[in-house]
């Protein structure tokens, strides 16, 4: 008995000038210490790490292609859906939200670039620090044009778009409120970062992993639409026949849902499996594009079966379509909901013949031919532009257009509005421009200048950083 | 415990019981033997028997001694709970003693951490309900028997579905992040609590499988001092439960059983066919008006296509949904036990099944319980002590999310749409609005079950090394196998799209504890000192596999087996360990001053590589009024005592790995398996410490036909351990933390009183009032607010808009802005403070009226000073297009200028001309006030008389009526004031009507 109380006495002494940590060691069975994920694997771990959080349907999953399409005119919440209600009627408090995913995302891959560093340069590190500027410059782009204005088309001089974080955050410190801040950097200087991580990444990145993870093709195509949107065109010209010379992609003249269902198209996009597309809230959901096939003698649906069904297209855009030989009305779909007659997009339906898989294409080579057009259009070369505008209008059935040149930018941006209906271009391209955001449905315009054109940063983010400004009008 | 004398047959060694000395005298003595029994005849080991000289003996097993005696010296015998007895030898060499129950209150003892005390010597605050308080309620969950019951205590069911967890909160809330949930120990064993882990399950009581009817006894220790002997796990409290034990004699059979029904304890007043119809029109043709849109018309066409007659409401058909969704449910309560033992051997087995049907359809839960607890002499100077228990629960529930939960959709499905189809068949989707998911059928045809097989084993062995001197080595396993399973029919909406879905779950668990503890008793002179000291080591470990998979082959086939597509997969491991070293030291001066000092050294993995070790100190103090000279002989007063206790406790309530830098994989994308940072780590993470003060009284009167508690505390927690908001910038939104702090102060009162105390009839009553002030004291970095958490204010004060009724000229919702002007457009600046969610004040009146064989007994229950976010009502008011509303909007919306009421002009999504916010948005509207009095229970019994009984082999026989929850007083509307958190689709509260009988053999 003694012994006991001895080792007890012992084990108490031990534990009092802690030693006795080993007690409470645990196993982590489920997850990784920081000291493991320096390595190759775990850089590629974190990248693909990236996609998934892309796939969130707040984001990119989901929201991003959504929203825009509310905020515009393209789309307009279902009789009896309220999910996008808000955002239809520009309601303050409904705004495109996308900041914490994002700067998650850019944790990961700055983390990533950092490790990379540490490792041994090989040919895998290589790409994989390209594919890692890449998505930094994707979603640096998606927080400029949702947080900040376009360089170009400031209002009233304020320049500030959001903050560039360029260094993984280390928690190791005394002051965590000092050490987290960061201040907003300028728009010119998230636009040059933007170019500069998209320029570094392309002779990195390689085109093995193409369209469904970065490529070199998809660099160059997001480097056409980032000069697009600064205004650059020679610039734009260029790099979107670079893009198009890459991909080796030509537009698809065959049956327009097969541009979305085969992927025809798609530079770069998100690749999703059945399950994570049957879960209610994907894509499909919310357009209500699953189609069981059913039709009235009016060749209407019934809707049943189509998920949340909350968006339909508006009267407006439907009155844009040439029902007899533009082939994009493949992909419109008529329905009668409680007696109304509504028409959905069949857009994210159906990938690769699988009922309710949908991918998402991000980046399509026809938007190449776009940018090319108004590039060169606005930079007085009407030919040129003529002749993208042409391939496209050919290629869904419309045939060439004999508009004067003076009518070819208006036309050049109708097809654009046609053509990337429902991928979350529509309010951006208005915004880009400087325009008054047009509306549905006699819904009057909102003014370029409207504070709610650009995303409020929030006040949850304000109070824990001193050095950020919302912008104006929050 | 509480061998509050009647229960106990078995003597503890207690400190001031203890006897004198080691050495057995030698000289000019003769030797005495004899047997210490009861008043029933049964043997009463353990009892000091010690002779004046010095010498002393204690009772074996079958209660025999034998000790020497030095001629004209008296014996004494001593023996918790027993009156103690002095017997003359005389020259008897044979002396047989009876010891009688000492019914005084003031001699019961209280199990408190690692040993038990007597009541009087109790310095802290600690409150005692003993088996015989818990069996009056007649309910199949102690937690429930305890609601309203002990001061400075809160007990809420998390939902009204049987076999839901409890929310216990003791002397407020202290801590903003991390758990509030007091440490539970059963039979010496740290209990999980709270709601099992669970995939499918909502709410499942960890602590299900416990038979109320196996609980001897329940302490609940509210002051630090008392609960720091449980250091750094205690800072919310402890409850310390102890189990029934044998006793040796005759062996005593116990059966009951039970029968009762339920029902829905409340509606919610929702609107009929016709006046739903009538005001959603009103909505559109006012939207119109405002808008110059033209919704009425298409509304109108759609009404009378439904066949609502020509107005579009006349003649619109009502469902009643609550009656598709709710029942009158049954439930059924069987228990038998059986007791005995001999002199080395002692057992208690029960066994119990309870089925309670669920209020609303298909749900419900059932368990079945059986227990062992063994004890047995090994020898002399070892006893081995056994208490093992199975359990196995079932729980049936029902989805809670969002449009497809039936309490929540209840009250919101349109009166106008019917589940069935003209032949009478379920329809899938519900034709019309924005809840589509057919209710009744779901419920039918989808499945959310889930079971709980445990299996605890408690075994001490106890070592009397010396006398006064023992050391308990203590092993105890805990398995804990939790099987879920989902189905989603594809004939409902659920399953619909996936071709029904199949999702299974297996989850196991697996706890070990050992203890090692000594305790010494020294008696010196007329004072007594104990000491207790020893280690105590926990490691818990949890595992999860899960599996999902759609396309069923046959509807009627529910398992993953037969669907075709795997959906999804996943495994998970978690694990946490605790070691802790404590020592307590109690000196009993006189039996007047009474001083307690513990110390408990505890680590935990949970926290941060650089802090897991902490130090948790207490003191603690009585004084024995009563034993002064000059209180001594004042016959009406039996009792007082005043008590002081301070004491550091500590708060571990965290997920095990936060305080780690994480990465974790399953992030799949294109067929590859990504990693994400899950956790952002901070080395620096350590305890949250809740500083207590204690101050009490305890007085009695009369021969104790009065006695009362009062005691005042005030409850410091410093360092919360807080989910600190960080920018997001960051990659993350959140650090786990340590800041600022909170306090807690109040009064706790409890009150017993026999009122009426005559052979024939009897009242007794008990009432107890507690009030909690919780107030934040500091926050980081010295903000004085941070997001919804003021310094000042209680950490659950509600932080919103503050609504202003109706504009009576033209019907729009109008608010305060900051400076109390009305506005259309609050900004967040315009937000006020409002009083918090948790109640100020609560307690409950106990009374228990005899006459005769029967006994009546009446229990009410109330709470004030919280409000609540009744998250329906935000819906319930919102846009008919969408849902059905509150009936009181028919008469109370506002129609025409002059109209001064709560309830804007109808309108169709609520956003009105220039107030661009609409009214169902958060704002004090939406809020309700949470007081209530509750008669929670009337019990109705009739023992059986002894002398017919006894005919039939019988010890007693009782036949009971119960009636549970019968009437509420309360301003919410609500299903129930009494929940916690928000209220959102909370299953609701039933109230029943049981009765049955209770045998003892």
């Amino acid at each position: 008995m003694k012994k006991i109380i001895y080792v007890g006495a012992m084990a108490a002494i031990a534990c009092l000038t802690a030693s006795c940590d080993s007690l409470l060691d645990i196993q982590t069975k489920h997850a990784i210490s920081e000291e493991k994920i320096v390595s190759e694997n775990g850089c590629k771990g974190l990248i693909i790490g990236v996609y998934d959080l892309m796939q969130d349907v707040g984001y990119t999953g989901r929201d991003f292609l959504c929203i825009p399409e509310v905020l515009g005119d393209n789309c307009m919440p279902t009789p009896g859906s309220t999910k996008y209600t808000g955002y239809y009627n520009f309601t303050p408090r409904y705004n495109i939200s996308i900041w914490s995913t994002c700067y998650e995302i850019m944790s990961s891959l700055n983390e990533c670039l950092v490790y990379l560093d540490k490792l041994d340069q090989t040919a895998n590190a290589d790409q994989l620090r390209g594919e890692a500027l890449f998505l930094r410059a994707y979603n640096y782009f998606n927080l400029a044009i949702v947080y900040g204005r376009t360089p170009g088309h400031t209002v009233d001089g304020f320049n500030l778009c959001v903050p560039l974080v360029l260094e993984p955050f280390n928690s190791n410190t005394d002051n965590i409120a000092e050490a987290a801040a960061v201040a907003r950097n300028t728009v010119d200087e998230v636009w040059a970062q933007i170019c500069d991580d998209l320029k570094q990444a392309i002779p990195l990145i390689g085109s093995s992993n193409a369209p469904y993870r970065a490529s070199e093709a998809a660099a160059r195509a997001l480097l056409s639409r980032v000069y697009l949107y600064m205004g650059k065109w020679a610039e734009c010209a260029e790099a979107s026949a670079a893009a198009i010379k890459t991909a080796g992609m030509d537009l698809y003249s065959g049956a327009y849902t097969d541009v979305f269902s085969k992927g025809k198209e798609t530079i770069f996009g998100l690749k999703f499996t059945e399950p994570e597309c049957l879960a209610a809230s994907s894509i499909h959901s919310a357009y209500g594009t699953v189609d069981d096939g059913y039709r009235d003698a009016d060749g209407f649906g019934n809707g049943t079966g189509a998920g949340d069904r909350h968006l339909s297209i508006t009267p407006d855009f439907i009155s844009l379509i040439d029902f007899d030989t533009d082939t994009r009305a493949g992909a419109i779909r008529k329905v009668r909901l409680n007696t109304q007659e509504l028409y959905w997009t069949t857009k994210f339906n159906s990938y690769g013949g699988i009922f309710g898989l949908d991918n998402i294409p991000l980046i399509r080579v026809a938007e190449l031919y776009l940018n090319r057009a108004e590039a060169y259009v606005r930079m007085g070369n009407p030919a040129s532009a003529r002749a993208d505008l042409n391939e496209l209008r050919t290629s869904r059935g419309l045939g060439k257009t004999d508009l004067p040149d003076g009518e070819l930018l208006d036309e050049i941006l109708l097809q654009r509005r046609i053509e990337l209906a429902f991928e979350g271009h529509r309010f951006f391209d208005m915004k880009r421009q400087g325009k008054n955001i047009s509306r549905p449905e006699g819904l009057a315009e909102i003014p370029y200048d409207d504070y709610r054109v650009v995303s409020p940063i929030g006040t949850t983010e304000l109070d824990v950083n001193k050095l950020l400004v919302d912008n104006p009008g929050y | 415990m509480a061998m509050a004398a009647g229960f106990s047959a078995v003597c503890a060694a207690l400190p001031s019981e203890m006897p004198v000395g080691f050495q057995v005298e030698q000289t000019q003595s003769t030797t005495v033997r004899g047997r210490v029994t009861d008043t029933e005849g049964n043997p009463v080991p353990g009892v000091y028997v010690t002779s004046e000289s010095g010498g002393y003996a204690i009772t074996a097993a079958d209660g025999s001694y034998s000790i020497k005696v030095s001629s004209g010296n008296s014996l004494t015998f001593d023996c918790i709970g027993m009156k103690t007895v002095n017997v003359k030898p005389a020259g008897r060499a044979v002396i047989d003693v009876v010891l009688e129950q000492d019914t005084e209150m003031l001699e019961e003892t209280v199990v408190i951490g690692y040993g038990a005390v007597r009541k009087k010597d109790i310095a802290g605050s600690v409150q005692n309900v003993t088996a015989t308080e818990l069996e009056k309620m007649k309910t199949a969950s102690f937690e429930k028997a305890l609601q309203g019951k002990v001061s400075g205590v809160q007990i809420i069911s998390t939902s009204g579905l049987p076999g839901s967890s409890y929310s216990i909160n003791i002397r407020g809330r202290g801590s903003i992040s991390a758990g509030t949930q007091p440490l539970y120990i059963v039979d010496g064993v740290q209990m999980t609590n709270g709601s099992e882990a669970t995939s499918v399950l909502t709410n499942a009581n960890a602590m299900a499988g416990i038979n109320p009817d196996d609980i001897e006894s329940i302490t609940v220790l509210k002051d630090g001092a008392s609960a720091s002997i449980y250091g750094a796990q205690a800072a919310n409290g402890v409850v310390i439960i102890t189990t029934k034990r044998g006793h040796d004699g005759k062996t005593n059979i116990s059966f009951s059983a039970n029968v009762g029904a339920q029902t829905l304890a409340r509606r919610v007043g929702v609107m009929n066919g016709q006046e739903w119809a009538k005001y959603a029109l009103e909505e559109y043709s006012n939207y119109d008006l405002y808008k110059g849109t033209n919704e009425y018309a298409k509304a109108l066409k759609l009404f009378q296509s439904f066949g609502w007659g020509e107005d579009g409401y006349s003649s619109a058909p009502t469902t009643d949904w609550y009656d598709e969704i709710f029942r009158t449910a049954i439930s059924q309560n069987y228990e038998l036990g059986v007791s005995g033992g001999n002199s080395k051997t002692r057992f208690y087995v029960s066994g119990n099944y309870n089925s309670t049907d669920g209020i609303m359809k298909e749900t419900g839960f059932r368990r079945a319980t059986g227990r062992v607890n063994l004890t047995h002499e090994i020898a002399k100077w070892l006893t081995l002590d056994t208490k093992n228990t199975f359990s196995r629960n079932m729980y049936d529930q029902a989805s809670t999310t969002g449009a497809a939960n039936p309490s929540r959709t209840a009250m919101l499905l349109l009166p106008g749409v019917s589940p069935y189809d003209e032949n009478g068949d379920y329809v899938m989707d519900l034709p019309y609005g924005y809840y589509q998911y057919n209710i009744p059928q779901t419920l039918e045809l989808c499945e959310y079950y889930g079971a709980t097989s445990k299996l605890t084993s408690a075994n001490d062995l106890t070592f009397h090394i010396l006398p006064g001197l023992d050391f308990k080595s203590s092993y105890t396993f805990e398995l804990n196998y939790l099987q879920e399973h989902q189905y989603s029919d594809p004939r409902t909406r659920l399953g619909y799209r996936y071709n029904g879905v199949s999702t299974a779950v297996a989850d196991d668990g697996f706890n070990f504890q050992t203890e090692q503890v000594i305790t010494w008793n020294k008696k010196l002179g007329r004072d007594n000192l104990t000491v207790t000291g020893g280690f105590s080591y926990t490691d818990h470990q949890y595992h999860s596999i899960s599996a999902s998979a759609t396309g069923v082959a046959h509807e009627d086939l529910h398992l993953l087996s037969s669907a075709s597509v795997l959906d999804s997969m996943g495994e998970s491991f978690s694990q946490w360990k605790m070691a802790g070293f404590f020592a307590r030291a109690s000196y009993n001066l006189r039996d007047r001053y009474i001083f307690t000092a513990t110390l408990r050294y505890d680590g935990s993995s949970r926290f941060g590589a650089d802090n897991r070790w902490g130090m948790f100190p207490s003191l603690s103090a009585a004084w024995r009024m009563k034993e002064e000279s000059f209180l001594k002989d004042v016959s009406w007063l039996t009792d007082l005592k005043l008590r002081a206790s301070y004491g550091v406790t500590g708060n571990a309530s965290i997920s095990n790995y936060v305080a780690n830098k994480l990465y974790s994989g399953g992030h799949e994308y294109n067929g590859e398996s990504g990693l994400l940072s899950t956790s952002i780590g901070n080395r620096m993470l350590s305890w949250e410490k809740k500083h207590s003060k204690n101050i009490g009284i305890t007085a009695a009167f009369l021969n104790d036909r009065i006695g009362f508690d009062v005691d005042l505390y005030r409850d410091d927690t410093k360092d919360l351990l807080y989910s600190r908001d960080i920018p997001s910038t960051t990659g993350f939104t959140s650090i786990p933390s340590n800041m600022g702090g909170v306090r807690n102060e109040g009064i706790d009162v409890q009150l017993k009183a026999v009122p009426v105390n005559h052979r024939m009839f009897k009242w007794e009553t008990s009432f107890n009032f507690s009030t909690v002030k919780n107030q934040i004291t500091e926050l980081q970095d010295g903000l004085e607010q941070i997001g919804e958490y003021k310094v000042g204010l209680p950490i659950s004060a509600v932080y919103t808009y503050k609504y202003a009724g109706v504009n009576a000229s033209d019907g729009r919702p109008m608010y305060y802005d900051k400076d109390g002007y009305i506005t259309y457009n609050p900004t967040s600046d315009d937000r006020y403070w409002f009083k918090g969610t948790d109640p100020t004040i609560f307690g409950g009146w106990m009374n228990t009226i005899t006459v005769g064989g029967f006994e009546l007994s009446f229990f009410f229950q109330y709470q004030a000073g919280a409000i609540k976010y009744w998250s329906d009502k935000a819906v319930l008011i919102g846009q008919a297009a969408d849902n059905n509303l509150l009936a009181s909007l028919v008469t109370d919306a506002w129609r025409k200028p002059g109209d001064v009421t709560w309830a804007p002009m109808p309108f169709l999504d609520g956003a009105y001309s220039g107030s661009p916010r609409t009214y169902d948005s958060e704002s004090s509207l939406i809020y309700e006030s949470t007081d209530f009095l509750k008669l929670k229970n009337i019990t109705l019994s009739y023992d059986l008389p002894k002398n017919f009984i006894s005919k039939l082999r019988m010890t007693r026989a009782q036949i009971f009526v119960n009636a549970y929850n019968i009437f509420t007083v309360t301003p919410y509307q609500g299903y129930d004031p009494e929940t916690i958190g928000s209220d959102r689709g909370l299953y609701p509260q039933s109230k029943s009507v049981s009765g049955g009988i209770k045998l003892n053999f």
